[in-house]
């Protein structure tokens, strides 16, 4: 759905994430971009150049802040010092909402720094869901969980993955960050429709949509944000936002980073999908 | 992280065993080992957890984990400590890393923190750097208090003004977050400009260090020779500068740092001042008047 109150209701356009080799650019000729995704991480800092950027950006700009390392579904509890500066954080940027990944990441105050897979468990469901609303009333702050790419599938497993989203934001009553690139690699590494994932989450919560490249190896893909999107990814992009309504939409693009206009043209390929569903799709905030 | 004691059968043994699994050292940088922790084949641990698919093993792909985790941090860990790997070379300073990643791996959710043990673990560990074990310690330090220089708090600071008319015997001052002390046996700074590509000179603030530099291709330099210094790193106008100052001048913000009033840290480092300079009290007023322009004084927090 295109504004929500899983985005703050806001329907921002098209965004391209914020990178360091393009800061010079972005502060010298202030393109016109309808918002900027930042990671939050890289601004959790006291001081310095990253936040003298981030205040000539927000003074220009709308920012959405997006996590890397909250892992909602690790099971030891959230550092402290973590949620007290991604709080900090929220008040500089006014981000009406944020968002991180639907995985675990540290155990027992170790971190791996990746974004791990998750059994598709009822019990993994209950604790994500639970730190996920922890997570979000500290914050004061709505929540949108993105699906990760994945390489990996456990025994344990009793659902689908598609199913484990939507049993995790119902229970967490949060939004969805859906990258359909990540289904589409997702469906290449273990074998299902992308479109059986994309036809049964709860389109009523997509908050935003992530789109991406990734490469293809012999025997799997990986999702590595050095590419132009993939046709197939743009085909499953289109049926998104057929199912959701035009939503915010984020081009990911963080290794080989190319030109700024580069990685903009390529994000604002997404706007003929949205323009081809006529007006009649465009819908209001509840 | 410990070794998974056997085939996990709930959430929090999962996530143990798995990273335990991702994060154990790769054989010769690249796969992932044969022999599980229980001196059972890999293959075997890895079926029990992990489902194959008709392309990949269950084997293959937690390998895959394995070297996402492996290459990631090993470049993280590189691109933090570049003047450490020009003194080790290649070799020995990819041994050190997975030493010390292996047993030092990340306590903190910002990979910015990497590093933050490695100069305690290199004290214990000196064979990891072989015969210039010093020179490159010193280096560690030096990149390390550039990360904390980078981004750290700069706080409202004190002027020259509000140093002027105070009581030297109650004043107490803090230091800026950013201001980071060294002793150091070798001019490192000297070094570590000339390996970077984009620096260039400051004079009231000292020799900037472009961060970008970091990320930049290395030049090659010869190795200082030794030579005992005393550095400032700290942040200007958001860049970071290396400033030399004495040895009483160090010994003065060192007791400052530790919460020493004004007229106790300058009596600390009585001695000093007198063999460095024939007017005690002119270099001082020099000296704090150029630290309180530099806004390096914050108010006491002690």
């Amino acid at each position: 759905m295109p504004a929500n109150r899983f985005n703050g209701f806001t329907n921002l356009g098209i965004g391209i994430g914020l990178r360091i080799p393009h800061y010079q650019h972005i502060l010298s000729k202030k393109p016109t971009v309808d918002w900027f995704e930042i990671i939050s991480e890289n601004y959790m800092v006291d001081g310095g150049r990253p936040l003298e950027v981030l205040d000539d950006i927000l003074e220009q700009y709308k920012v959405i802040q997006h996590g890397v390392s909250m892992y909602f579904g690790s099971v030891t509890r959230a550092d402290p010092e973590h949620l007290r500066r991604l709080k900090t954080l929220i008040k500089r940027t006014k981000t009406p909402f944020i968002s991180d990944h639907l995985c675990w990441g540290s155990v027992d105050g170790t971190y791996t720094h990746d974004l791990l897979p998750l059994p598709y468990t009822f019990e993994a469901a209950r604790r994500t869901a639970q730190r996920i609303k922890n997570v979000s009333d500290f914050l004061e702050t709505p929540i949108c969980v993105e699906n990760v790419s994945s390489y990996a599938e456990y025994h344990l497993s009793e659902m689908t993955e598609w199913e484990f989203l939507t049993e995790v934001v119902e229970r967490a009553d949060c939004g969805i960050l859906l990258d359909v690139n990540n289904i589409f690699v997702s469906s290449k590494n273990h074998d299902f429709n992308p479109y059986d994932y994309l036809n049964n989450v709860p389109h009523h919560r997509v908050g935003q949509i992530h789109i991406a490249g990734h490469s293809k190896f012999e025997k799997y893909r990986l999702d590595t944000h050095d590419h132009p999107v993939l046709p197939p990814v743009w085909k499953l992009y289109a049926q998104a936002i057929k199912l959701c309504g035009p939503t915010s939409t984020l081009l990911e693009w963080d290794a080989h980073i190319p030109s700024f206009q580069e990685v903009h043209s390529e994000a604002l390929k997404a706007r003929q999908f949205a323009a081809s569903l006529g007006e009649g799709h465009h819908e209001t905030a509840a | 992280m410990k070794p998974p004691r056997k085939t996990p059968e709930n959430l929090h043994e999962l996530q143990e065993w798995m990273a335990a699994a991702v994060m154990r050292p790769l054989v010769r940088s690249r796969y992932i080992q044969k022999t599980w922790f229980d001196g059972k084949p890999t293959t075997q641990a890895a079926a029990k957890v992990i489902k194959p698919n008709a392309r990949q093993k269950s084997w293959e792909r937690l390998q895959l984990y394995n070297q996402q985790y492996w290459f990631r941090i090993r470049s993280c860990f590189e691109e933090d400590f570049p003047g450490l790997k020009s003194i080790l070379g290649d070799k020995k300073f990819a041994a050190l890393a997975e030493a010390y990643l292996r047993d030092c791996p990340s306590r903190s959710f910002t990979l910015r923190n990497l590093g933050q043990f490695l100069a305690g673990y290199l004290k214990k560990h000196p064979e990891l750097m072989g015969p210039k074990s010093k020179l490159a310690l010193d280096m560690v330090r030096l990149e390390w208090a550039q990360t904390e220089a980078f981004d750290s708090a700069k706080l409202p600071p004190v002027s020259a003004t509000d140093l002027a008319g105070a009581d030297p015997n109650k004043l107490r001052l803090g230091l800026q977050p950013h201001v980071q002390l060294l002793d150091l046996d070798y001019p490192l700074d000297h070094y570590a400009i000339k390996l970077g590509e984009h620096e260039r000179m400051r004079t009231e603030a000292g020799k900037v260090f472009d961060t970008l530099a970091r990320r930049a291709r290395l030049r090659k330099v010869p190795l200082p020779k030794k030579e005992k210094i005393y550095l400032v790193v700290h942040r200007a106008d958001n860049r970071l500068f290396y400033k030399r100052i004495s040895r009483a001048g160090f010994a003065i913000l060192k007791a400052i740092q530790k919460g020493r009033t004004l007229s106790q840290a300058c009596a600390a480092a009585d001695k000093l001042l007198r063999q460095e300079t024939n007017d005690p009290a002119k270099t001082l007023h020099d000296w704090f008047s150029l630290w309180a322009s530099l806004e390096w004084f914050t108010p006491a927090v002690h």
